[in-house]
């Protein structure tokens, strides 16, 4: 029967496709595992430097370039860090839906430094401006790969052309959990002066025995330690949207997997019910025959 | 009595997290030694030796740099750029980034910018090999170092 040929080529395509999906789940459950361990060994390093951060500029008056704000200055820069390739359910698509909760102030222009691929085709297809394109290595992010991506939004943050600067990427929660986020990176301040605000008293209080003593002077620490900090919190971002990136495709390779399983068993099930169709059907007519002998 | 609630971090991995009595580190103006009850202090490192001193003992730990944070809770944080405990470093390994930054020393005089980047890596990796050789006979067992500097 023709009917059954077709169903048995079916069930060879599909268990076909389970192999192809079934290894690429494997693989990307061995860089997930990777690339969780270097998120969740990397955050204390940023966590702290972020901390330090934020307590440093609650006191100093130093007028160092990178502490500056800019209001006057009509771009905001984000810089999108998406994955390479595809095959990884929505966290793409969500991750430039965030970026709508930027472009709500009407004044001010979003300018995209895209870091991944899929940013880019995204972005570009939207229609939106990018203004500089980080391309992002297969292998595992090293901080030296940072370097010039840093150096880049600093700079057009010290020469006045961005009043702020986003970092927009998919946090790693857990392995099924990983949402996009938002996080400033820079001026320092406004997050700060959140913050304070709902503890103030804390904060003026503290003023006067909290000062923190400089070796050598402020400048001087400052000046190595705000790029340190901007390279540690790009990194961390990219270390977490890496992590998101194996854990959303191992988990898709797993659905795949397992759906191409129940199409199989499904398929599997109408097969069997043709060919027990087809034997009773061939009995049947053996029995008319033999007795239409008789 | 007062302890120092001691972190060392670096990009990596964190490498120590415990109660210290005192703590020993290289900075830009000098060898500093922290007490308990130290005033809030920021500082830079610079790659050397540091001496972190607990009720059970020494650790010698090497840093490439980075910064000393003393704050009013009275922990202390050194967010380093790269840092290895004395027996983790591979000693044939430093030895061998000794003779590579000498030999590119000689070649690259022509760019400033390059210059000030193998005088760095050279003095990390002496500094590396120095804390490495003063703790040779502490070392029990050779432990494969995880090559945390690249040339």
């Amino acid at each position: 029967m023709a009917g059954m040929r077709d169903i048995k080529r079916r069930i060879k395509s599909v268990q076909g496709t389970r192999k192809i999906t079934r290894a690429m789940q494997l693989v990307s459950a061995a860089k997930m595992r990777k690339a969780q361990y270097q998120a969740a060994s990397s955050r204390p390093y940023s966590s702290l430097a972020w901390e330090l951060i934020n307590n440093l500029t609650r006191q100093l008056e130093i007028d160092m370039p990178l502490l500056r704000t800019h209001r006057h200055a009509k771009k905001v820069g984000v810089l999108l860090i998406s994955t390479n390739r595809g095959f990884v359910g929505s966290l793409n698509v969500n991750l430039v839906g965030k970026l709508k909760e930027l472009e709500k102030n009407p004044e001010l222009i979003c300018e995209l430094v895209v870091h991944g691929q899929q940013a880019k085709t995204l972005t570009a297809r939207m229609g939106k401006v990018i203004g500089a394109d980080f391309p992002k290595l297969d292998k595992t992010t090293a901080i030296e790969d940072i370097y010039p991506l840093a150096k880049y939004l600093t700079d057009l943050y010290q020469t006045n052309q961005y009043r702020k600067i986003y970092i927009v990427y998919n946090h790693f929660y857990s392995t099924i959990s990983q949402k996009p986020e938002i996080i400033q990176l820079l001026p320092f301040s406004p997050e700060v002066v959140r913050q304070s605000k709902e503890k103030q008293e804390v904060v003026i209080s503290k003023k006067y025995g909290y000062n923190y003593q400089f070796e050598p002077e402020p400048t001087k620490v400052l000046e190595h330690l705000l790029p340190r900090i901007i390279e540690s919190q790009i990194y961390q971002a990219v270390l977490e949207s890496d992590a998101s990136e194996h854990s959303a495709r191992m988990i898709m390779m797993k659905n795949a997997t397992d759906a191409a399983g129940d199409l199989i068993d499904d398929l599997t099930l109408s097969y069997n019910q043709l060919r027990q169709n087809k034997i009773t059907t061939e009995l049947a007519e053996i029995t008319a025959g033999k007795i239409a002998l008789e | 009595m007062a302890k120092i609630n001691f972190h060392l971090v670096t990009p990596e991995r964190t490498l120590l997290n415990k109660e210290l009595v005192s703590l020993s580190c290289p900075t830009d103006l000098g060898q500093i030694t922290i007490l308990p009850n130290h005033v809030p202090l920021v500082a830079n490192l610079v790659p050397g030796e540091l001496v972190a001193k607990s009720a059970a003992g020494e650790e010698h730990i090497h840093v490439a740099g980075g910064f000393i944070q003393v704050n009013p809770k009275g922990q202390v944080i050194v967010l380093a750029d790269a840092a290895e405990h004395d027996y983790e470093i591979d000693l044939k390994g430093a030895e061998e980034a000794v003779q590579r930054a000498k030999k590119a020393l000689t070649e690259v005089r022509a760019s400033s910018e390059e210059y000030a980047k193998v005088t760095a890596s050279l003095e990390r990796s002496l500094t590396k090999l120095h804390v490495a050789k003063r703790h040779a006979r502490r070392r029990s067992t050779g432990l494969p170092s995880e090559g945390v500097f690249k040339e």
